[in-house]
């Protein structure tokens, strides 16, 4: 375990603070963890009252977070490690766990679980639908109700899916109530099951190691946001991109629309919906051609018929482009192929993964960059057809019960297919589910189980990593275990004897004792060791490694017979999850809601994405209601005009259009799934959500899309940078002198050690956004809503804007995060009457809330825009509030803020360095934004150590600031984005400005 | 308006004892349109006072400011009004100095259009305050943690300059109505004897108390005019001091100061016109009072074009791609209209005050000063606000627009602004009689 | 005390008058005017007014105040905004400027109270007449001088109106 990297984590700091060792206290914490915190956490404090502790609690030492270690199953695609921070028995704040590879990088929709734990509109207690509506039950009622209702069989229980323990236990209770479970994952892996179960026959998951890959063609996949594992892959991203460390990596996008990870491409083969089957089928069959190895024989016959120019033709691509790139991923050394995400999952999506798959056959990345390892471990789940089917069967009333708990099919199936209907021709459906969504508010019974992060369970992260999850703290309303309440009705239901636990917990620990039984001889005791698993969050298990990484292509692969489709006349449509909502679960996450997408910078809403020469003929601009029709329906939408689309494409985001699941969700744009039919893929059952045939119509009316950026360009004012890879100077001839920015008169008090900056890799950024959802999460960031975000009101500290850059061929996109550049001449300083903006001795700009009186003068004159006026008073629904961090002062109307590099970390960091009589160790501090970012594009530090990281990147030959000129003399660098397009004589994009203002 | 062309006023003058009857008639029981145009003032004032009551219970928000433009109509109304306060003083004081007898009859007016200016003008740094509630926080005073206010804002130089200029503008206002106060007691009886006799603080003129009279009159108008140009030169550094593009420029000192005079003139034009025909002030205020007025008007104009042109040179002339795209959009983006209308009000249509029809006929004169002043309250909307709308970071352009609170309050100031001047025109005389008076004198013994 | 009081409709008579009566050795004439006279000033031999002297004094008072708030409170209150020093004088000269001008201006206000003993009450000599058109001087009578003289004198020098004993 990684020490350095624990450092600066809340039980580091009250080890010491305890005067106790690290090991034993992280006990302390297992025992807390144990008895559900019992002790520990008291009753959630709703902050209006201040009584101190008669007998404090043994490990809580008051103003110290606490950390728990846990696991999140719930946000996003991958299982993710968690530090859970508590303070007072109220979890504040979420951080991964330091000692997993990926740090304590989080995924934004895992830091606004918090807001789906505090959701004010979970449902608070058992509830009855009566003729009068749902009325308040008890529990026992409940389950004695769900208990006869099982009884009476033809059950099927339907859950998210399950990894570790609790898949052995579903399978157990199905088969003790003889009832059906059915895992299910609207954004499922099926297709891609699939497609290696006919090419490797093996049911697997593959680790995909873009990391020591030198070419990266994506099909589609939006691995950097929602596919697979966007945080792991966001550090393999990063460490593939870096220049400097070898050679930085390729990246070519194929397919119709450029998806957040698209953006980041160097090159862009818009391919036509459906035909990236084709594409990576003719680029296999060049490069087969050019190897022409054992490899290249075997699939020889199934390829012959894609020769480049006539799929190039049926792509609508330029020949010569598709040639290119089969030169550059023959002559890599280490290609890799990534499959379609749920983005490009058309009607043939097992063809299209299998096709990627023969490709990186060929081109011999299976087992070098495409390993079947053990290492990505996803729990299976049922197909899409088979809910659809389940939908059928029980229309046809061939199901007494129905258990929905976590899962959301009402919304999640196409409307098409009835499921909603469905649910009333069900005699009995209970909903396990911790929300009031679509499914749930057609249940007759609603008893509410925990959220995650006050449950008991576990995981496989990988072949060797069994991770485990305790609750957090106490539940915040009256609800329960979700396998308790299975457990419960199970023993309603007369199989109580199957089950000799009195509760999960004890089944749980009833199978990690197997585990322990199976450790060698000399193991501790199991208390000992499941104490130190709780600290630590999992157990390492000693599980041979997998030999065959590369097993070999079956004949079924060899001699498969590829599917085409055949292109729409008018528009093919892509539905795509984006990195906020998933497939709609951040939707009640009023975080979610603000945080503006990141490819099209827009809140609060859905839209449709059409190309300008979509747009143009028809006189639609960004924000204009259009008419996208299917045969399965129609929709009208804000229209958003996007580069990265092709013209005969149309695309709209999952989500957003909620009938119920909260106040925040219900009635938000629409619902993508409306405009799919369903059909899904024969082979693997999956949903296709792209490649329906779409017509589009203007309206002609105005509708109402809020746009979180300005300009799209930067028209020349060098502030995001885009250079080719060429063009990177070499560090040693171009050194930046430091002092300017430390050493200057009055930057920063010459008596103090520190003077804190901060560098941000643009090369590394990909836009996903977790720095933005941390900072709100870590500095009680308010959320004002659409109207005031359309006045330009929004209060994020920390703010990535998307600029275009042109390249030679096209364009690409340079995330760009915005926050207080703690310039060293700082413009908003002088012009406050009242100090309330003044320079600290470390260089930062200090902001005094209890002084200001609001003249705003500050945020005139700040050239880059970072400061925030509260302009109302805003508010936090009970129990929102609870997840205020107590550390930062929560700012009421008529006050300036903006970002202090967290100060408050800084200053906690500085007093545990003063008890040890140091200084702050470099690395020490981490800022919530640097912490949670998956490609480790931020760094903070201290810039007065020449040594320290954040100083040699600002050195670095990458290395400029943003809007220089002014001399204001910024502490933060910006490191320039690195492509392998060829960059256009004068650098910048001139595209037009979009004035989204007006 | 009674009056389209100047007639000549009747051929003898006026006598001192004239003087005294017909500048203080005014002071009398108004009549009925009197109380209605002060009641109409009232309402609206009213009515701004519970919007800015409401946005103090609920925040800024109410205006429609944001992030970038987060200074709007109140900071334009600001520096409007304390633009129409600089004529007063410049008349009084400069035109003083430099010995101009026409300024004798209007002085007074513009004087108390000063004084209401100002206090017009300083309620909106505090309207616009976040938290008002807290504006003492900008006084500098001992507090018992020994915090100071920060010297090096323009802001605190705002409000010890504005500060400055009000209580000197009030002082000299007043040593020149002593006199004229002295002679109402005398007219009076009764109460208002007694009130303006506390008020004239029993001035009986004796010459020994008229020569130190004089030598502060000299004096206040010596520091006056060297302050009338600080105030709106430190002003224009709230704007100037910052490095937004289209503010951070060394030519606003002097193109405030010339573009408040311009908009001062214009008010008192727009203003003494109907009040000498309601008042029958036609022999004081004659033809030759508002010709000159019209010169001035026409003068400071061809200044303030100047400084727009200039200020488009220098945006070119800096090769500053950032100024450049700064000011191309300011005439042709999304402000454009504000911003044609200023150069049409302030530059094109003084423009005819080249003729001297245009400068003798009343109607003419009182529909280019309303021009004027609607041009110049555009002029700060445009410099302000324009150049918050696009500043360095293209991504965090936004775009204003005035919201009801904000529109409610700027029609209240105008409100409060007359409310003041109507209160004024009834009970104290209008113009200074002394001085009018020293002027008659001399002209009778030179029998003209 | 009883003296005459002479009033006059014109400056011209006025100032003959003054100068008739200071040549018969009255020095301490009251003179009333509706409006400023420096004439008349002269006929009395007034030179400058002291008034100058409160103007400079309240200048200096004013400026040495501003350099003294804005100097000290920086260095008791020393924080640094946008690298300056902690004494900017040239920010802070604009605040020395505006004050200077203040406390000239009031110092000046308060020298003319001062020097013309207001607020105060009216003499007994004052006429209503005199903040109309009239102009008045008021002879105090001195010991020995013959009141007939002086009636004489000022109604030849052209007094409308001459009251004796007042």
């Amino acid at each position: 375990m990684n020490d350095g990297d624990v450092e600066h984590s809340g039980n580091e700091t009250t080890a010491t603070a305890e005067g106790t060792t690290r090991r034993e206290f992280l006990k302390v914490l297992g025992v807390a963890g144990a008895g559900a915190a019992a002790a520990a956490c008291g009753p959630p404090d709703t902050g209006d009252k201040l009584i101190p502790y008669l007998i404090p609690p043994d490990d809580i030492v008051p103003g110290t977070s606490v950390s728990y270690a846990t696991l999140l199953t719930g946000a996003g695609p991958e299982p993710l490690a968690i530090h859970a921070q508590v303070r007072d028995g109220r979890v504040i704040k979420l951080e991964g766990n330091p000692s997993r590879p990926t740090g304590g990088a989080l995924s934004a929709l895992a830091h606004s679980s918090l807001q789906d734990l505090y959701d004010p509109d979970r449902v608070p207690g058992p509830r009855q639908r009566t003729a009068n509506g749902l009325v308040d039950a008890t529990w026992e009622d409940g389950i004695a109700a769900a208990g006869a209702a099982v009884a009476g069989g033809s059950t099927v229980l339907l859950t998210p899916p399950a990894v570790g323990s609790a898949a052995r236990f579903y399978q157990e209770w199905a088969a003790a109530v003889g009832a059906t479970w059915m895992p299910w994952e609207p954004l499922g892996l099926e297709a891609l099951r699939t497609a290696h179960g006919i090419a490797f026959g093996i049911d697997a998951i593959p680790t995909y190691e873009i990391n020591s890959s030198d070419h990266i063609v994506c099909f589609g996949a939006d691995f950097l946001g929602t596919w697979l594992a966007p945080v792991e892959m966001g550090a393999r991203f990063a460490a593939a991109r870096m220049p400097g460390h070898g050679v930085q990596a390729r990246f070519s996008f194929v397919g119709p629309r450029l998806s957040l990870s698209g953006l980041k491409a160097d090159e862009w083969i818009p391919a036509r919906a459906g035909t990236e089957v084709l594409v990576a089928l003719a680029l296999a069959r060049e490069i087969a051609s050019r190897k022409a190895d054992g490899r290249a024989a075997r699939v020889e016959s199934v390829l012959d018929p894609f020769t480049l120019d006539s799929v190039a033709e049926a792509a609508g691509i330029e020949a010569e482009k598709l040639r290119r790139l089969a030169d550059q991923v023959a002559t890599a050394k280490a290609p890799i192929a990534l499959p379609p995400g749920i983005a490009a999952q058309g009607p043939v999506a097992t063809d299209m993964h299998l096709a990627v798959i023969l490709l990186n056959y060929v081109c011999g990345a299976i087992g070098s960059t495409v390993k079947f390892d053990g290492e990505t471990v996803r729990p299976r789940h049922v197909p899409f057809a088979a809910i659809a089917d389940l939908g059928r069967r029980m229309s046809a009333g061939e199901i007494q019960t129905l258990i929905v708990a976590g899962v959301n099919p009402a919304y999640a199936t196409p409307a098409s297919l009835g499921f909603a209907e469905a649910l009333s021709k069900v005699p009995n459906v209970i909903s396990l589910s911790p929300h009031a969504d679509e499914t749930t508010s057609a249940a007759g019974w609603i008893l509410p189980s925990h959220h995650e992060l006050e449950s008991w369970g576990d995981g496989l992260l990988s072949r060797d990593y069994m991770a485990l999850a305790q609750p957090v703290m106490q539940p915040v309303f009256d609800t329960r275990q979700r396998e308790d309440i299975l457990l419960q009705i199970a023993t309603a239901a007369g199989a109580a004897d199957s089950f000799q636990a009195a509760d999960y917990s004890g089944y749980l620990q009833g199978v990690w004792r197997e585990l322990h039984d199976r450790l060698p001889a000399g193991a501790p005791g199991f208390d000992d060791w499941w104490y130190q698993a709780l600290a630590d969050g999992g157990v390492s298990l000693a599980v041979p490694p997998v030999t065959d990484v590369a097993p070999p292509l079956t004949a079924a692969a060899a001699n498969y017979s590829f599917r085409a489709t055949a292109a729409p006349a008018d528009f093919s449509l892509i539905t795509y999850p984006t990195v906020q909502f998933y497939d709609g679960r951040g939707a009640n996450r009023p975080w979610m809601q603000e945080f503006p997408d990141a490819v099209t910078k827009a809140v609060w809403n859905a839209w449709v994405e059409l190309h300008p020469e979509t747009a143009g003929p028809l006189g639609v601009e960004t924000g204009d209601l259009v008419q996208v029709r299917t045969e399965a329906g129609s929709v009208t939408a804000p229209a958003y005009v996007y580069r990265g689309i092709r013209p005969d494409t149309l695309a709209v985001p999952l989500g957003q259009g909620h009938a119920a699941y909260g106040r925040t969700a219900a009635g938000r744009g629409f619902n993508a799934l409306d405009l799919l039919d369903g059909t899904p893929d024969q082979r693997s059952g999956a949903l296709a959500y792209a490649g329906a045939a779409a017509t589009l119509t203007a309206t002609g009316q105005r509708g109402k899309l809020v746009i979180m950026q300005g300009s799209d360009v930067d028209l020349g004012r060098e502030i995001a940078e885009l250079i080719n890879i060429d063009d990177v100077p070499d560090a040693m001839e171009h050194e930046i002198d430091l002092t300017t920015l430390v050493e200057a008169a009055y930057d920063s008090d010459p008596r103090s050690p520190y003077r804190w900056g901060m560098a941000i890799d643009l090369n590394a950024c990909t836009g996903c956004g977790a720095c933005v959802t941390a900072c709100y999460s870590e500095n009680n960031l308010p959320v004002v809503g659409e109207d005031l975000c359309d006045q330009g009101r929004e209060m994020s500290w920390l703010q990535i804007m998307r600029y275009y850059e042109d390249t030679e061929e096209g364009f690409q996109a340079v995330h760009f995060p915005t926050l207080c550049q703690q310039c060293g001449d700082a413009p908003c300083e002088p012009v406050c009457p009242v100090y309330a903006a003044y320079h600290t001795p470390e260089g930062l700009n200090g902001q005094v809330y209890n002084r200001c009186v609001g003249t705003r003068y500050c945020a005139n004159n700040c050239p880059y825009k970072v400061r925030r006026f509260n302009w109302f008073t805003y508010e936090r629904p009970y129990p929102l509030n609870l997840q205020l961090n107590p550390d930062v002062t929560v700012r009421s109307k008529g006050v300036m803020e903006k970002c202090t590099f967290c100060v408050q970390r800084i200053n906690r960091a500085k007093l545990d360095a003063k008890d040890e009589g140091r200084l702050v160790a470099d690395g020490e501090i981490q800022t919530a934004c640097m912490q949670s970012c998956p490609t480790q594009a931020i760094t903070f530090g201290n810039l007065k150590d020449p040594a320290s990281r954040v100083s040699r990147m600002a050195k670095g030959a990458r290395g400029y600031r943003m809007l220089d000129e002014l001399n204001t003399r910024p502490a933060v660098t910006y490191l320039k984005s690195v492509t392998h397009a060829a960059m256009p004589e004068s650098e910048h994009g001139h595209g037009g400005d979009s004035e989204h203002g007006d | 308006m009674a009056t389209a062309e100047i007639e000549v006023p009747t051929q003898e003058l006026p006598s001192l004892a004239d003087a005294n009857r017909d500048i203080s008639r005014p002071i009398s029981t108004p009549y009925r349109r009197y109380w209605l145009l002060l009641g109409i003032c009232g309402v609206l004032i009213a009515a701004a006072g519970v919007a800015w009551a409401l946005q103090i219970r609920d925040g800024m928000g109410r205006a429609g400011i944001n992030n970038p433009v987060n200074w709007g109509v109140y900071i334009v109304t600001f520096v409007f009004w304390v633009g129409i306060a600089h004529s007063g003083t410049l008349i009084s004081a400069v035109l003083y100095l430099v010995r101009s007898g026409w300024r004798t009859t209007i002085n007074r007016t513009a004087e108390a259009m000063t004084i209401f200016a100002v206090m017009t003008a300083g309620l909106f740094p505090l309207i616009h305050l976040g938290r008002v509630w807290y504006f003492y926080y900008l006084v500098p005073y001992p507090s018992t943690r020994l915090l100071w206010p920060n010297f090096r804002s323009p802001l605190v130089w705002d409000m010890f300059a504005i500060g400055t200029y009000f209580t000197i503008s009030l002082v000299f206002w007043y040593l020149g109505l002593i006199p004229d106060l002295a002679g109402l007691r005398d007219k009076f009886t009764g109460l208002k004897k007694r009130l303006y006799g506390v008020f004239s603080l029993g001035w009986q003129g004796t010459v020994k108390d008229w020569s130190h009279y004089r030598r502060l009159y000299l004096y206040l108008a010596g520091i006056a005019t060297p302050l009338v140009l600080s105030v709106h030169s430190v002003v224009s550094w709230d704007f100037a001091m910052g490095i937004v593009p289209g503010w951070h420029s060394t030519i606003f000192a002097p193109y405030f100061v010339a573009g408040a005079i311009f908009s001062g003139i214009a008010m008192v034009i727009t203003i003494t016109i109907p009040l000498r025909w309601a008042f029958g002030l036609d022999r004081y205020i004659t033809k030759y009072h508002f010709d000159n007025m019209a010169k001035l008007l026409l003068f400071t104009s061809l200044i303030v074009g100047y400084s727009y042109g200039m200020e488009y040179f220098l945006a070119w002339y800096s090769a500053d791609p950032i100024e450049m795209q700064s000011f191309l959009w300011r005439g042709t983006g999304f402000y454009a209209g504000p911003f044609w209308i200023m150069v049409f009000c302030n530059v094109v249509v003084p423009m005819s005050l080249w003729f001297k029809a245009t400068r003798n006929s009343l109607k003419a004169l009182f529909v280019i000063s309303v021009f004027v002043n609607i041009g110049m309250w555009y002029e700060r909307f445009v410099i302000i606000v324009t150049s918050l709308a696009h500043e360095f970071d293209p991504s965090a352009w936004h775009v204003y627009t005035p919201s009801l609170t904000e529109l409610t309050i700027l029609v209240g100031s105008f409100a409060w602004f007359f409310f003041w001047f109507l209160l004024f025109a009834k009970t104290l005389p209008t113009i200074s009689i002394a001085e009018v008076k020293e002027h008659l004198a001399h002209e009778h013994e030179h029998g003209h | 005390m009883s003296g005459i009081l002479a009033q006059f409709e014109t400056l011209g008579a006025t100032k003959t008058a003054i100068e008739r009566l200071r040549a018969e050795g009255h020095s301490d004439l009251d003179v009333y005017s509706p409006f400023p006279a420096p004439e008349l000033e002269q006929a009395l031999g007034i030179v400058s007014s002291p008034v100058r002297r409160w103007a400079l004094i309240g200048g200096i008072t004013g400026f040495l105040t501003a350099a003294g708030l804005t100097g000290l409170t920086a260095l008791a209150y020393p924080l640094v905004t946008q690298g300056k020093p902690i004494l900017s004088w040239p920010a802070y000269f604009v605040i020395m400027f505006e004050m200077t001008i203040l406390f000239t201006g009031l110092f000046g206000f308060l020298g003319v109270l001062h020097h013309t003993r207001k607020p105060g009450r009216l003499s007994p000599q004052y006429r209503t007449t005199f903040s109309v058109d009239r102009f008045g001087v008021y002879v105090p009578a001195a010991a020995g001088a013959d009141q007939r003289g002086v009636e004489s004198l000022v109604r030849d020098a052209g007094a409308v109106e001459v009251e004796v004993g007042v």
